[in-house]
């Protein structure tokens, strides 16, 4: 959740998060904001990438 | 639109459930209420010891088959814990102390609201206050740690609970409790909350529909998406009652079933909820969901739930129609300092823990 708050200022950029709740609501939140983003789940945790 | 629109009727099928129910049976404006159903649970285990709300709810056991099973199905079933478990559970604990003060879980509050009870608002303007305290904290970086993956069984375990109280709602064994008078005797037909608990945990389960969610999204990032959902409730609720429940309809403060109108604590009550919801990533219907699907750290914050609402009303802490007990409204301030306490404890331990990594690398 926090990280939506400081997902504002950069450009392209990774997040680790380690549930799927988490992805899906920073990739609805990114996607809101016109933001491409992609997902790649790994054993444990998941990585988003989020580009401009 | 299209999202949100699907957002609306899952919530819209909820309202429409919780007024079904009521008609059918369950308490006044208590159609699906998860709060009060865990405690009439504790009760009928015979964990606290209040005569008028004891009973097995069948509408908890359908929810957590419902959200088992489609989780299962979809594969968003997965065996995860060990963030911060004792954290959770008293944030469990606590939330359970502050809703049985306003008398109601947030799903309640909505649908109070929806059958006219203004309490109900004023209950809703003290949680969204607690859910943006909390979302204070969230953006000072506030966490309860990571979960890790736990053995399968872990996962299980929710379920099997579910399977066991369901026998003991089916062969009622001397050892369990139900009321014979008051809210815990009201009840809708086992076969029927069952089948429509099932259909609740389905909804929540797939649109992950979260009451503390759609205010913390709306107040963190400017989001709606939630809280379409909450509106569903509401709209489809109100409209249902409207229709199934004409004759008990009343818009105004006093005498609604199951409520006091002492505004000062129905707001301190709801503000504790707020805050412990939000910290806890989900108010207690989204907990419930999740301890369905696996999710070990959840099923911790329902167990604290249920020993909450044991000590409540062993410690006379639970308010009812009379109003707040003085013993109740000292533990919603105890609740609240602990959770501030805790949470400002965290947000220091993980700003200096940045500190010193910074520190380091200079």
């Amino acid at each position: 959740m926090t990280k939506k708050a400081i997902d504002t200022s950069q450009e392209n950029f990774k997040i680790l998060v380690d549930t799927k709740v988490a992805v899906e609501n920073i990739t609805r939140f990114a996607e809101g904001k016109g933001y491409k983003v992609s997902t790649i789940d790994n054993e444990d945790a998941f990585e988003i990438e989020i580009e401009r | 639109m299209g999202s949100k629109r699907k957002m609306f009727l899952y919530g819209g099928g909820i309202g429409l459930i919780g007024a079904i129910l009521m008609k059918l049976g369950n308490p006044g404006n208590m159609g699906i209420c998860i709060a009060c159903f865990w405690r009439d649970i504790a009760g009928a285990l015979g964990l606290h010891r209040a005569e008028v709300v004891q009973y097995i709810r069948p509408e908890i056991i359908g929810i957590i088959f419902g959200a088992f099973f489609i989780s299962y199905l979809t594969g968003d079933f997965k065996s995860k814990g060990g963030s911060s478990p004792l954290i959770r559970f008293f944030l469990g604990f606590f939330l359970m102390i502050g809703a049985l003060v306003f008398l109601g879980c947030p799903l309640r509050m909505i649908l109070r609201i929806a059958n006219g009870d203004l309490n109900a608002i004023v209950g809703l303007a003290g949680y969204v206050f607690g859910i943006f305290v909390g979302v204070q904290f969230l953006k000072k970086g506030f966490s309860l740690g990571r979960s890790f993956d736990q053995p399968k069984i872990a996962g299980f375990i929710f379920p099997i609970i579910a399977v066991t109280l369901l026998i003991f709602l089916v062969i009622k064994p001397a050892f369990i409790l139900f009321s014979t008078e008051g809210p815990g005797s009201m009840a809708a037909p086992i076969i029927i909350s069952l089948i429509l608990g099932g259909v609740v945990g389905i909804s929540l389960q797939r649109s992950r529909i979260c009451t503390a969610g759609g205010f913390r999204d709306l107040i963190l990032i400017k989001d709606t998406y939630f809280l379409w959902g909450l509106l569903g409730i509401l709209i489809v609720g109100l409209v249902g009652n409207l229709v199934l429940n004409f004759d008990t309809f009343k818009l105004g403060f006093d005498a609604q079933p199951i409520a006091h109108s002492n505004s000062l604590w129905n707001f301190l009550g709801m503000t504790l909820v707020g805050l412990c919801s939000v910290l806890l990533g989900g108010c207690p219907i989204r907990q419930t969901i999740l301890a369905s699907q696996g999710d070990s750290d959840a099923g911790i914050t329902v167990l604290g739930l249920i020993v909450g609402a044991a000590f409540a009303h062993n410690f006379g802490l639970a308010a009812s129609a009379k109003g707040v007990p003085a013993n109740g409204q000292i533990a919603v301030i105890i609740g609240i300092i602990f959770v501030l306490v805790v949470a400002y404890s965290i947000v220091m331990g993980t700003s200096n823990k940045k500190l010193r990594r910074l520190l380091n690398n200079v």
